[in-house]
């Protein structure tokens, strides 16, 4: 085998490897909420959705037919703590006239969003169209008793391809004030 | 807890039990234990509840969002009630008929269709949940019953052989009520609950326009012949509205003196200049007048629109955000108000303004959501408020009044004898306390359906399937 050939089989295999090991890394757009509270890397794929935004929801649809970003902004909460305004959510989304067949995957564990303490879980749940969602949650209390949370939802057999997505938003992830 | 039974009391003279009875279906309660009346009034209710529950298909429960906005509009509203031994419930009904109803005892029942209708307009919620509480608070039910029941006339000549909280009368009492409630508890009881209704949407912060909103859709939806359901049995809807656009004023306050004309002068007060009304606050669109109608530059499309072709125009203004044009046009000799969108449609045209006399200038809430306008007339000019939702209008500058100027501060207008300024009534929006997030889904894209047909394709109308 001659050289080159040996040289351009290395270099296809580098950027094979590259492709595998590092999807989309690089690939996004720096976004920045409208009221100036926090900034993020959002992958290139997904596509913001102006009509369904507002100052305090920023609402973002990706490739697949369920995949789903949104960050919101909420107005005092009573709770101590994330975990405190997680459990609460939690409860009364599994409670009747919440979410549909609800079921926590994965329980409220603390975490830390950018130097802000935050709480994350993960649960299921059917939509209005009978299709099992899977929906990653992070509950945050902003300083002023402010509630926040972020959340990235997909179809059961989809969800865990967006692996890289959350890592991408999260790890990027910026407060503003 | 003791009940008291009227059986209890035979040997006791008539007359004090009358008097009992007389006294507690008053408005003002005067023992602190429960009277007889009240708890008549309560068993009739719970005792009705289950029934008018199962009529109406059963209790629907909300999605959380809705359930929480509901409950916070209610909230507020049972806070400013006056009857403090009633306790309000607010139970949803799984029926897409339009209907509200309330039972006596501080039973409030909606319907998902009526809720559905209201989308989520506060103040429509407000109104319909505070003229259903208004009912309760003047005892309009409990008293339907005894009159269909002859007991007010038993009462009133002192028959005290019958014992009211017997389940032999709180049966009756019971049917009673449930055939009273297919008809309304009567046209009197209607319009007070329609005034009181609107009091309390007033006091707990809610716009007093929300009622005339609800029976303008009443009166719409009686054209389209939608499930009205019990508001086809009230009084006829054109007369309540009426009554409730002529309280719209009673809400604003007398007027207060700000500057005397001597300082007025001297302040050399800047009015919403001509300038700041008539460019576009978002700098996309140029109107002019044209000969007839408007002449619109749109620099973003870099094209010229005509718009209100068919009107002789006299004044435009743009409202602060610059999501409305406010015009003021002359049609068949006589001047209409018209708001237009920055599409250019129309989006309201008033009736007949000439009981104010002629319309000269206006100007916008810094909400957008009401415009002052300034008329004059032989009698004196005068400042008429009206709504962008609604085609009503009504008179706050009292005798005399002009040069409407509306700023955060409240709406200011000119006397001969200085500057006057009103606080509108205070709007406060529905905050949901200790909210939870939201949990959205996506919505279906109203994609066309492409479809090959040999060598050309075919683009289909996007299909909507109501869920």
């Amino acid at each position: 085998m001659a050289g080159g050939e040996v040289l351009r089989r290395a270099v296809c295999l580098l950027v094979l490897f590259s492709f595998v090991f590092f999807p989309s890394q690089a690939l996004g757009f720096a976004f920045q909420d409208p009221t100036g509270l926090y900034s993020t890397v959002i992958p290139d794929q997904w596509v913001f959705q102006a009509h369904l935004s507002s100052d305090s929801l920023v609402v973002f649809y990706g490739a697949g037919e369920q995949s789903l970003l949104y960050f919101e902004q909420l107005d005092l909460v009573e709770d101590q703590d994330a975990l405190a305004f997680g459990q609460r959510s939690l409860e009364l989304f599994a409670q009747e006239g919440g979410l549909s067949a609800y079921q926590l995957e994965e329980p409220l564990s603390a975490l830390d969003l950018a130097g802000v303490e935050a709480a994350s879980c993960l649960y299921s749940y059917e939509s209005e169209g009978k299709i099992r969602l899977w929906e990653y949650r992070i509950f945050v209390v902003l300083p002023g008793e402010r509630g926040f949370s972020l959340a990235l939802g997909d179809a059961e057999e989809t969800f865990f391809e967006n692996r890289a997505v959350l890592e991408q938003v999260l790890e990027n992830w910026r407060w503003l004030f | 807890m003791v009940v008291l039974r009227f059986s209890t009391f035979k040997k006791w003279p008539a007359l004090l039990v009358l008097l009992l009875l007389l006294v507690s279906l008053g408005a003002e309660p005067i023992f602190a234990a429960p009277t007889l009346a009240e708890q008549f009034e309560k068993s009739l209710g719970r005792g009705a509840a289950p029934d008018v529950i199962k009529q109406y298909g059963g209790e629907y429960i909300l999605p959380l969002p809705e359930r929480l906005w509901l409950e916070e509009i209610f909230r507020r509203l049972e806070a400013v009630t006056e009857r403090s031994e009633i306790e309000y419930t607010l139970t949803v009904l799984d029926s897409q008929q339009w209907n509200a109803f309330s039972l006596p005892g501080g039973y409030i029942f909606i319907t998902k269709g009526l809720l559905k209708s209201i989308g989520g307009d506060e103040t429509k919620a407000a109104a319909v949940l505070g003229h259903e509480i208004a009912h309760v608070e003047k005892k309009h039910g409990v008293n339907a019953v005894l009159r269909q029941m002859g007991l007010t006339v038993l009462l009133e000549v002192g028959v005290f052989w019958l014992d009211l909280l017997s389940a032999d009368v709180l049966r009756v009492a019971s049917a009673t009520l449930l055939q009273l409630l297919q008809l309304g508890w009567g046209r009197e009881a209607e319009f007070e609950a329609d005034a009181l209704g609107q009091d309390l949407a007033v006091k707990a912060g809610f716009d007093a326009i929300g009622p005339v909103l609800l029976l303008t859709d009443f009166l719409e939806a009686e054209d389209e012949d939608l499930p009205l359901g019990v508001f086809r049995t009230h009084p006829n809807t054109d007369k309540r509205r009426e009554r409730l656009v002529s309280r719209l004023s009673s809400f604003w306050p007398e007027p207060s003196l700000v500057w005397e004309r001597s300082s007025l002068e001297s302040k050399n007060i800047r009015r919403n200049s001509e300038d700041a009304g008539r460019s576009d606050p978002r700098n996309r669109f140029r109107v002019e007048f044209a000969q007839r109608g408007l002449r619109i530059e749109d620099t973003q499309q870099g094209r010229f629109l005509q718009w209100l072709a068919d009107y002789q125009i006299h004044d435009f203004r743009w409202s602060p955000q610059g999501s409305y044009l406010a015009v003021v046009a002359e049609q068949n000799y006589q001047r209409v108000l018209l708001v237009l969108d920055r599409q250019g449609r129309l989006l309201k045209k008033s009736s007949s303004l000439s009981e104010f006399g002629q319309l000269e200038e206006f100007c916008w809430s810094p909400r957008e959501k009401m415009l002052a306008l300034g008329f004059a007339a032989d009698q004196g000019s005068s400042v008429v408020v009206t709504y962008l939702q609604a085609d009503v209008y009504f008179k706050v500058s009292g005798q005399e009044g002009r040069h409407p100027v509306w700023t955060e501060e409240g709406l200011g207008f000119a006397r001969r004898d200085g500057w006057y300024r009103l606080l509108p009534p205070e709007v406060i929006p529905v905050l949901i306390p200790n909210p939870v997030p939201l949990v959205l889904q996506r919505k279906k894209s109203l994609l066309p359906t492409l479809i090959r047909e040999g060598d050309s394709i075919r683009l289909t109308r996007p299909a909507l399937s109501l869920p």
